[in-house]
């Protein structure tokens, strides 16, 4: 039989549900490997324990056929989800400690779904970061190498870099995410995986610790594109607590697997922005505007011109929206308490000490942007700025399906370049962020390899709550690309 | 936009974060570069853009007004970093 951890997550569902394998054997490997794969720091908590107890009893509703639709198949979750008696950290010093009562919206459906939980992924600092390199616990480690030099360590990407170090390395089945600016794709991207950002308001934010609220959507990192939407359709849903969740129908999205994208519109910007990125990766997107063509797709121009302008905007409203998210952080309820002689001594100290440096940027560029004097000028201009995106968006729906570019302008770097500046860093997402602030689903699928041996993403976005045409012409990219049996070739040890 | 050491203090302040003094003139460096990177969207005329206010296609919807949650106050204090006869403590404020 193949090695357990190279299975995909529809693999290991065959394998289970034909009583090849036992949740309680698969569990135990992956442990086994998390442990052996240490050095990697993709995992913050694990909870070996819980897991095996729940593989347990996922091998006994099995046994007597009363199996839910994903049930026994181990999975870990980004360390922004409650999880009910569990530590949830975000990574930040200043929830080290903490213990949700509650779990969220998002776990508690794929824990509904039969799901194991291996434990908790690393991640950048309450999800700021494009290189999961902020963690408080120290940077997580891409399991992918460059091939002229293979000890060099490289970022997963961020801000679910955990997740997708996870994922790639054969930790996991699958892990959640989030994505306020490119938190799933682009850490999808550098590491060979699929990552899905659903619609805003797909799947539930209840439980999910707040950094933008506006723009914060869950979503799954894979190892193949079917992988991903067996997983959204579990995590995707109404919630009655989060008063932006969508109430509509959740498709059966693994249904469009294998559909053709024959007379499918596809739309390439042509905007002189999206060609800001090195040449590997124009040459994977020319690689797979032929593909589309070879399967029967036709190709449009599409114009994107105010979304060169996203990422400035995302900067204000994002910073705006964690300045005010993040006060809730005072050493009162919950969370870190540092020395003072009065309470606003307690409250500067513990948030003086308690926050790293990039989420104090952040919050100290969004109060500045939202004081007196300064919110007109930034704030609501980066909300008309925002209305202008969504309108190239919308008028280019009108001509086409979907919209096809890269996900990030390079493939991974190496763990401490970039960081000379903050918007040195913040530039990775300039393909990523102006569909959050369109609010629009989008997905990364693995469409090739750089010089350097390393993978790029594709990235596909659709109109709100298309999502099942991401997953059509994902898989045909999946399949063109035939990315999923690089990984299985030994690019990873 | 210039951004000076007591700029700073004045937004930290507001913030209630600590800023030590020997960190002042590197973060301010540092929120320097972010609002001139910011500033570029000055570039655009957009004088006559409504501004969006939302990105949800749904409108926010009403739900009935009734308690489905709670009866885990000990949890929830449990997580404080100090705790009084099952309440949040704080120090003395009135002297």
């Amino acid at each position: 039989m193949q090695n357990l951890p190279d299975l995909t997550l529809s693999e290991a569902r065959q394998l289970l549900t034909s009583k090849k394998i036992s949740a309680t054997e698969l569990t135990a490997e992956f442990l086994k490997r998390i442990e052996a794969k240490a050095s990697w720091n993709a995992f913050v908590t694990v909870t070996g324990d819980l897991a095996l107890a729940q593989a347990k009893d996922s091998d006994a509703r099995l046994a007597r056929g009363d199996a839910r639709p994903l049930e026994g198949l181990p999975i870990a979750h980004k360390d922004i989800f409650c999880t009910k008696g569990v530590r949830t950290t975000a990574c930040s010093l200043i929830l080290a400690n903490f213990i949700p009562p509650y779990e969220s919206g998002v776990t508690q459906r794929l824990k509904d779904n039969g799901t194991v939980m291996l434990g908790k992924t690393n991640m950048d600092e309450f999800a700021m970061g494009s290189a999961n390199v902020t963690s408080h616990f120290g940077p997580a480690v891409n399991p992918w190498k460059p091939k002229e030099n293979p000890t060099q360590n490289l970022v997963p990407g961020g801000s679910s870099g955990g997740s997708a170090a996870a994922v790639t390395g054969g930790l996991c089945l699958g892990a959640t995410g989030t994505d306020t600016g490119g938190s799933i794709r682009q850490p999808a991207a550098y590491t060979g995986i699929v990552g899905m950002k659903p619609t805003y308001g797909r799947c539930s934010r209840w439980g999910m610790i707040a950094f933008a609220s506006s723009l914060d959507q869950a979503g799954p990192l894979a190892k193949s594109v079917k992988d991903s939407a067996i997983l959204l359709k579990a995590m995707a849903g109404h919630d009655s607590r989060d008063s932006t969740s969508a109430d509509m129908h959740v498709p059966d999205f693994e249904q469009a697997i294998g559909q053709s994208v024959k007379g499918l519109k596809v739309g390439i910007p042509s905007d002189d922005w999206i060609n800001e990125c090195n040449d590997d990766i124009k040459t994977m997107t020319v690689n797979c505007i032929n593909w589309f063509k070879a399967a029967g797709a036709q190709i449009f121009d599409v114009q994107l011109s105010y979304a060169k302008h996203a990422l400035e905007a995302y900067y204000v409203i994002a910073s705006a929206e964690a300045s005010t998210n993040l006060s809730r952080y005072d050493g009162v309820r919950f969370g870190l308490r540092a020395e003072g002689r009065n309470i606003n001594d307690i409250y500067q100290n513990t948030r003086g000490e308690g926050f790293g440096a990039e989420v104090r940027r952040r919050i100290l560029v969004g109060t500045y942007v939202l004081s007196a004097g300064h919110m007109e000028a930034y704030y609501q201009r980066a909300r008309k700025i925002q209305s202008l995106i969504k309108q190239n968006f919308i008028d280019a729906f009108d001509k086409v399906n979907l919209i096809l570019m890269p996900t990030a302008p390079s493939g991974a770097f190496a763990i401490g370049e970039r960081q000379d500046d903050p918007v040195t860093m913040y530039l990775n997402d300039i393909f990523t962020v102006p569909v959050n602030m369109a609010g629009l689903p989008a997905i990364s699928v693995p469409a090739g390899i750089d010089r350097r041996g390393l993978p790029l993403g594709v990235q596909l976005i659709a109109p709100g709550f298309q999502e099942e045409v991401l997953f059509r012409a994902g898989h045909v990219i999946e399949s063109s690309s035939r990315f999923v049996s690089w990984h299985e070739k030994g690019a990873i040890s | 936009m210039k951004i000076s050491d007591r700029d700073v203090l004045k937004i930290a302040g507001l913030a209630k974060i600590k800023i030590l003094s020997g960190e002042i003139p590197k973060i301010a460096a540092e929120v320097e570069k972010i609002i001139g990177f910011i500033d570029r969207l000055n570039e655009i005329d957009c004088e006559e853009v409504e501004p969006l206010s939302g990105i949800t296609v749904n409108r926010a919807y009403e739900r009935e007004d009734i308690v489905d949650d709670g009866d885990y106050a000990d949890d929830i204090v449990g997580n404080a970093p100090e705790q009084a006869s099952n309440m949040f403590a704080v120090p003395k404020i009135v002297e």
